[in-house]
Formats: structure tokens, sequence, C-alpha cells
């Protein structure tokens, strides 16, 4: 029984212990949570309305794995409505936006903007609103978002649903200038393989300019293995180079927007020692080089054609080749990431297929095999290292077969072959020509005149 | 010494009892809840006149994900088609039961919640999904961009505007509205007894039941279930005509025709019974309504409160 009182005392005392009553927790803030949230909201929209040229964003659809690399969009907010524009769509649309409260502070793009929302928009059988279909899961893009933070330099934002970083940084120019650069630097900015240094440390950046992918390799610093260390991330073209999606830090120092010089194919960065030179590849000359006249040398060497000349057609982009027959050009591309010209099968005369009367079609064709093709097939210029000889090679489209030269057809409106050409639809210099006028197999250069 | 353990009990009660922290401070005066609100805009002073404040039926055209289906991706709705699909819905269904029936039947049953999404919900299998309804609540309604498409004849081979209206939007209306008055009556089972082992659930956009009206039903997702079957035949039926009925029950062949003529009658006489609502003069309605708008004759655009 003396046990029990001493047990029930005890007891009562515990009981006061455990219950005393201490002062109440001091709040960590000096203000509740839903007036922190709406402070926060109240911010962040303010933040977005003052910058005074907008914002340019670098979105990232496809989840945490971030498959697509990343993408940007210019954007400029009124206290109602978002006006964006970007890569995938050309045009500025304007939309509805929220500031609300679910999970936190968030930001919603609440009503459709055709120029947002492309990553978020599934497919089904029948092609959607962009021409995409059978993608039911679309392309994992974000349109809710978490405000992790909003200052006038850079607001961070979490995808609330597929949960990739979005970050928003003021322009310093007309969204319109901005993208203009921007899709020059994508068109330019062909190389995959940099070597140089990063703060005095070797480093070797290789873009997967398709997936827009980065791997950041430092070849002197090994890991316990003994392997090179090598960070992997995404990245999106920024209007001067590139920008990782998250900084990499090397000794000390953070690498993450690059700015890619075309003329010296080289890439620097602001604020920190990088110089990396891009690696050509091999053979590989620029689009002015190509110009000017040349002969061509074809049946294996054994003849030539005098009188040809290589024309700009657009800057950068096509040339137009003259000579080759006195009733028509032939019409050549630039392969930027090659640095070569590139010749294909073509409709050269008439009024390709659509109309009544018949075409000439120059077709690639495998003389040996004796067979030809009317689309993609067709032959590699590369120029040599003293620019006076461009050589021809197959360009392996033609499955199967070896291109060597061009043969000149007639087809009908219907589009279908109805015969080699006659006169006056031949090759200049037909005379010398082997077999047929319409046919110059062999093409093996063409020798600058 | 039981008394003694008595007091100790006592004792402690009171003690706990006693034990009271110090006073609470004042209560906020300011509500932590607080809801952000829009700036209302044309359209949502529109909403309020002809939607809120006649039938307190909300129309939400702004994206949330928590209306919509976490097992679809899907996207916001255009602000430009939301205007034009809020106009549709209001001329050519809800006036329509306030027409025939009356404000009251309106205001009763119709669904309080409309949300609009952009796009259709795909599945895996390669068909979406038109709208869906919840609880007798909510009608979701997706594929709102598409609507100038749809309006054109340019959707899925639907070259005819009214039917291509019908058939992607208005029709899922009334049939989802069907579900709803079937939440608060249900149907017949009479209905279910006319092709009772001819239900195939998900089944039925397979090729094997591509011969919906010869097995009796008016279209292929009828032979989901009779459920479905029954809200497929009254919404359908008031938004067809009866040279287009006519026409399906002569590919029905006779066994089909027999199915359907059996479930339209049932259907009928349960609206008649059950709403007091004169299916054919519902359809008569409704066509005339449609025509009104497709002749151009109303304007689907205005934002002007009348």
């Amino acid at each position: 029984m003396q046990r029990l009182y001493r047990t029930l005392l005890i007891s009562v005392c515990a009981l006061f212990a455990l219950t005393s009553c201490t002062k109440d927790e001091g709040n960590l803030f000096d203000k509740s949570a839903p007036v922190r949230l709406s402070e926060a909201l109240a911010n962040a929209q303010k933040v977005l309305t003052s910058a005074e040229n907008g914002w340019v964003m670098y979105y990232y659809p496809g989840g945490t794995s971030r498959v697509y690399g990343g993408y940007i969009y210019t954007m400029s907010f009124t206290d109602e409505e978002v006006t964006v524009n970007g890569e995938i769509i050309d045009g500025e649309y304007t939309s509805l936006y929220s500031m609300t409260k679910d999970d936190g502070p968030v930001l919603s793009f609440d009503t459709n903007n055709y120029a947002f929302h492309y990553f978020s928009t599934p497919s089904g059988n029948s092609k959607n609103l962009y021409g995409d279909s059978g993608k039911y899961q679309a392309y994992d893009g974000d349109f809710e978002f978490m405000i992790l933070s909003a200052t006038k330099d850079e607001v961070v934002l979490r995808g609330k649903r597929f949960g990739t970083h979005i970050r928003l940084v003021p322009l310093k120019e007309e969204a319109e200038t901005y993208l203009t650069k921007a899709s020059a630097i994508r068109e330019t900015l062909f190389l995959s393989t940099f070597n140089g240094t990063f703060e005095g440390k070797n480093i070797n950046i290789f873009l997967s300019l398709d997936d827009r992918q980065a791997t950041v390799t430092l070849p002197d610093d090994k890991d316990k293995e003994g392997n090179a260390i090598s960070h992997k991330t995404s990245f999106v073209f920024t209007d001067k180079g590139i920008c990782l999606y998250k900084p990499i830090e090397i000794g000390g120092h953070k690498l993450q927007d690059m700015i890619f010089d075309y003329e010296s194919k080289k890439m620097t960065a602001e604020g920190a020692q990088l110089d990396v030179q891009g690696e050509l590849p091999e053979g590989w000359h620029a689009y002015a080089d190509f110009i000017g006249n040349y002969s061509l040398v074809y049946n294996d060497g054994e003849k030539t054609m005098p009188g040809i000349e290589i024309k700009e057609d657009v800057a950068g982009t096509s040339y137009i080749i003259s000579g080759l027959s006195a009733k028509f050009d032939v019409t050549a591309t630039y392969s930027l990431s090659l640095g070569r010209i590139h010749i294909q099968a073509q409709y050269v005369a008439g009024p390709k297929q659509t109309g009544t009367a018949n075409s000439v079609m120059m077709a690639c064709w495998d003389s040996d095999a004796g067979k030809v093709n009317y689309t993609v097939g067709g032959l590699y210029g590369i120029l040599n290292e003293d620019k006076s000889q461009i050589t021809w090679v197959d360009n392996k489209l033609y499955t199967g077969y070896k291109v060597d030269g061009f043969i000149l057809y007639f087809f009908g409106p219907d589009g279908t072959r109805i015969g080699a050409t006659t006169a006056p639809w031949f090759w200049t210099g037909r005379e010398s020509l082997s077999s047929g006028q319409h046919q110059a197999w062999g093409w093996t250069s063409f020798d600058r005149q | 010494m039981k008394r003694n353990i008595l007091y100790i009990i006592a004792a402690l009660a009171a003690a706990v009892s006693l034990i009271s922290c110090q006073k609470e401070p004042a209560l906020n005066p300011n509500s932590i809840i607080d809801v952000p609100a829009h700036a209302k805009n044309a359209f949502d002073k529109w909403l309020d006149a002809n939607y809120v404040n006649p039938y307190n039926i909300l129309v939400k055209y702004r994206f949330e994900m928590d209306e919509a289906d976490y097992s679809y991706r899907t996207i916001p709705a255009d602000m430009d088609c939301s205007i034009v699909m809020a106009h549709l819905v209001k001329y050519m269904c809800i006036d329509s039961y306030d027409e025939v029936v009356g404000s009251d039947f309106t205001r009763r049953y119709f669904p309080k919640m409309f949300f609009y999404i952009g796009e259709w919900e795909y599945k895996n299998n390669g068909t979406f999904i038109l709208g869906t309804a919840e609880g007798g609540k909510k009608i979701y309604l997706t594929g709102v961009n598409y609507l100038p498409r749809v309006m054109a004849g340019q959707m899925g081979g639907h070259t005819d505007p009214a039917e291509a209206v019908n058939h992607y939007y208005v029709k899922t209306i009334h049939h989802e509205f069907t579900h709803i008055l079937n939440q608060t009556q249900d149907f017949p089972a009479d209905f279910s007894q006319v092709t009772p082992d001819s239900y195939v659930t998900d089944a039925w956009n397979t090729t094997e039941y591509g011969n919906n009206l010869e097995r009796g039903f008016i279209s292929t997702y009828a032979q989901h279930s009779d459920r479905e079957d029954f809200a497929e035949m009254a919404s359908i039926f008031i938004t067809h005509d009866a040279d287009w009925w006519e026409t399906q029950m002569g590919k029905a062949g006779d066994a089909g025709r027999a199915s359907i003529t059996t479930k339209l009658d049932i259907v009928k006489s349960y609206f008649k019974t059950a709403f007091n609502i004169d299916l054919e003069k519902l359809r008569d309605t409704i066509l005339r309504r449609q025509e009104e708008v497709m002749s151009g004759e109303i304007d689907l655009t205005s934002l002007e409160l009348l």
C-alpha cells in the first residue's frame, strides 16, 4: 500500500513537472504565415511587373531528367496579363496569369498562351493545335510554379507538377532584340567539343546540341576510381551563348553562363576565367570560302566541264551554282556543322509536279548500280586546305547506294518519270559527255579557276 | 485506504484541471484566410450577369489543378474560346431547358459549376475524353481551345459545324446533364434489360464493336454500359433532327431499330414522368436555337451587359 501511495505521489509530481507552464514559444517570424505568404506574393508580383523590358525565362520541360534541354521565353507582366514570345512559336501572345496560394506562393499561367503552353500540350492520334500527335503526356512541361525567390535581379521558380527549376532574368534590351540574338546563336553555335581552361584548370565541354545537354569534364581532376571528374547538366541557348541549368562549381568558382564567339569559335564567361576553343570538324570551311569559279571534273577524272560558278544565294545558308547547263541553275546548301557544300536531287525547271507541263529534275544516281534517287540523295563538297579544290563525296542519304553524279529527267505533271531530257535540257559541254548528254557520272571535284 | 486513494485521485484530477496556462493573448482581428482576388474583367462581369446571378452557376475558365484530373496532362482554356463557349452553353443548353421546363428546373438541377480546359484528356489508347460530370455538381468541359476549329467544320471528319459542335461539346453537356438527372432520379431498370448482354465497357471503341447500330446502340460509346447508353440516347436524340434519326434507324436494321426504339420510349417516359419534360419539344427547341447560332444570328463574343 505504501508503495501505491508513493507511486501515486510520484505520478502527481511528474504530472506537474510535465505540464509545467512554460511561456509560449516566441514567434520565429513577427508576422503570421498567411500574412507572410500574401506579402511574398505581393512582392513577387511587384518584382515581375517592375522589370522595364520584361524577363527572359530559362524554361526546362521534361521533368527532373530534363531530357529536352532548356528553352527561352521572353515575358512581360502587367497586373493581370502576361505577354510571351519564345523560340518554339514565333510571335507574341497575351494571356492571364494568377498569383495564388496553394503550395505556398504560386505563379500560374492559368489561361492558354499559345507561345507558352507548347510543352504542356498533349496530343492523341490526330494532330493537336501545334501539329503534334501521339504525345498523350506532352513534354512534361509545367505552367504552374512555386515562387522560390523573387528579386529584381532574378526570379526562381519550381514547376509544381514536374519539378524543374526555372529562372527569370530581367532583360536589358527589348524582348525582340534578345530573341533575334538568341536565334543567331542557335544558328551559329554548331560546335560540340570545346577544350581549354577554366580558372587555370584544364576543361573539356561537350555539347549535345539537339537535346541541349552539356558534359563538363576536368581531365586532371580524378575521382576515387581514377576517372576524370565529369558534370552532366542541361542548358539553354541565350543571346550570347549558353546558360547551364545550374552552375557547376569548380575549385570554388562557378561556371554557368558562357559566351560564344563565332569568329574565333571560342567560349568565354563573364566574371570567370574561361577560355575554351571549339574544335572544328575535319575539312570545315566557312560559307564564303566556297564562292568562286570552278571546272567540274567528272567521269572519274577523265573529263572536265569549265565555266561553273558558285554564287551567294541566302548568305550563310545556300548557294546558286551556274554554268552546269545553259538552261538552268542548281541550288546548293551550306552545312554549317560540317563546313561543307551540299547538292541534293532537285527540280531545276518546270512547275515541279503541281502544274500541267513537264518538269526537269536533276536526280542523283549510283552510276555503277544504275539506280536514281529523287529526294534526299546527293553529294557533299569538301574544300581542301588551300581552297583550290572541292572534292565530292556521297552524302550517304540514299541508303544502300553510292551516289556519284547527277542525271537529268523529264517528269510529268503527275510526278511520274517520263524519260531522259532532250535538247536543249542538257548539261553544258554535253559534247564531251560519255554515254548520254543528260548524265554526268563520277563527279570528282570542282577545281578552282 | 480506499478513500485515501480516492482523495489522491481527486487531487490529481484537480491538479490537472488547475494547470492552466497563462491567458491567451487577444485574438488577432485580421482573418488568416485571405483569398487573393483577381480584379474582375469584362468576361467575369458577363459571367456574373448570365450565370452566377440568375442560376448560381460558376464558370471556371482559369486553370486550377485541383479542379483538373491528375491522371491526364492538360492545359488551360484559351480566354477567347472560353467566351464563345460560355455563350454557346448558355444559349443552346441552359436557355433551352429554361424555355421548355422553366427556369426553376434549370436553377434546381443544372450543374452548379463548369470547369473548362484547353485540351482533350488523351488516354494512352488513342481516344480522348470529351467531358465528365462529378456528383451532379460540376461539368468538366475539355478541348475548349478547339472550338474555332470545330465551328469551322475542320475537326476529326465532322465537317458540318452544327454536328461538330454537338459532337464535341453540346451533346457532352446534355449527356452529362442526363447523368446528373439520373443521379437525382434513377432510370427504370427496364432500360438495362433491352440489350443486357451487349455492354462491353472499355472495348467500345474497338473495331469489333464498330457496328453499334446493328447491335442496338445509338453510338459506339453507348456500348460502354447501361448508364452511358441512357445518357447517349437522351443527348443524341435531343441534338439531332428526325431525318437524321431515321437515317440511323435505317442503318440499324430491324433488330437494331427495335432495340433502340424500345430504349428511346423508356428514355422519353422517364423524362416525362420524372421531370415533366417533353423530349420532342426539348429537341425542337434545341435545334431551333442551334440553327440560330449557326446562322450567325447570335453574337457569341459580346460581353455587353444587358
